[in-house]
């Protein structure tokens, strides 16, 4: 005999309310908890104060550098948006993930030969490509520039050309 | 009645190895997402489906539903009621890569973490929970015909 579809919605739901409950206290006992309102990305570190001396470049600077052998270009933005789509032979080093992904390009950023790195994210309000510079900077890792249009003004500019 | 005069035994023991398969997944993914809630809030956030304010609401209850159906499916009780979840969260998923993928937006749902081969391929992104919601609805139906005690 069919069972009744009726029944197992009602059994669903209740697997969700419980399953939803066990979430939330979960949630609650983290060391860090998640609060229940997003309020956009995660805060971000403010600025290592020595980022500020870190040179801007533009896009006709960028059109100069990428493909060279001895400048890495650096993504900061999340790894997701990186796989999607990102700028040349650049490698991704999120901001989000910067101490794991930093510890494995540690030995690529600092080998000998290499003229400059260049951080970029998505370009505007975007301070990741900051953060991560500053950090690069705290570690040793230079010279370092930030491509300040990022992301959304080499894509426009890639687009615009085809 | 005959389970046979519906699903062969093959095709009975081929559902029966897809729906583990399936509540794997749904456990890895769960497992993934609740481990790193925050990035997941960020994914939701950048699907623009839902209200901003809501994705880490759904960060945190997401992951354990998941979890929870992927369990429940796997080892019971209430296996009817898991697959019916299964499939419908299945459907949830493939709508909302489908649509983003229409809008050109990039592709991660953050279900596999970083790991996931379907990261930046939106085809096969889509094919995978297509047949996760296909495996699901068969189960589901398979269950109904069963007898009330073996699948509750």
């Amino acid at each position: 005999m069919k069972q009744s579809v009726p029944r197992d919605v009602l059994a669903l739901f209740g697997i969700i309310l419980i399953a939803s409950g066990v979430g939330i206290l979960v949630n609650a006992a983290r060391h860090t908890p998640l609060a229940l309102k997003y309020a956009g990305p995660a805060p971000r570190a403010t600025r290592a104060t020595s980022s500020t001396s870190i040179p801007m470049i533009g896009l006709d600077e960028m059109k100069t550098i990428v493909g060279r052998a001895d400048v890495v270009i650096i993504d900061a933005r999340p790894s997701v948006f990186f796989q999607a789509a990102h700028i040349s032979g650049a490698i991704s080093v999120p901001r989000d993930a910067f101490d794991a992904e930093f510890l494995k390009q540690k030995a690529s950023l600092s080998r000998p030969g290499i003229a400059g790195i260049v951080v970029y994210c998505s370009g505007g309000d975007c301070e990741d490509s900051g953060t991560v510079a500053g950090k690069l900077q705290q570690a040793g890792i230079g010279p370092l520039a930030i491509y300040e249009g990022g992301w959304d003004e080499w894509s426009a500019e890639t687009l615009s050309q085809k | 009645m005959e389970r046979g005069d519906t699903f062969s035994k093959m095709n009975w023991k081929l559902l029966s190895v897809g729906r583990h398969l399936l509540a794997a997944a749904f456990l890895v993914a769960g497992a993934l997402k609740w481990k790193n809630p925050a990035a997941f809030a960020e994914s939701i956030a950048a699907f623009k489906i839902l209200p901003t304010e809501w994705s880490n609401i759904v960060a945190i209850l997401l992951p354990a539903v998941e979890i929870a159906l992927g369990g429940l499916l796997l080892f019971g009780p209430w296996k009817r009621a898991a697959s019916l979840g299964v499939m419908l969260a299945s459907v949830f998923f493939t709508a909302l890569l489908a649509q983003a993928w229409l809008r050109g937006m990039p592709l991660d749902c953050g279900c596999f973490g970083k790991w996931d081969p379907a990261a930046g391929h939106p085809i096969i992104a889509v094919s995978r929970d297509v047949i996760f919601a296909f495996v699901a609805f068969f189960s589901y139906h398979d269950f109904r015909r069963r007898p009330q005690s073996s699948s509750s």
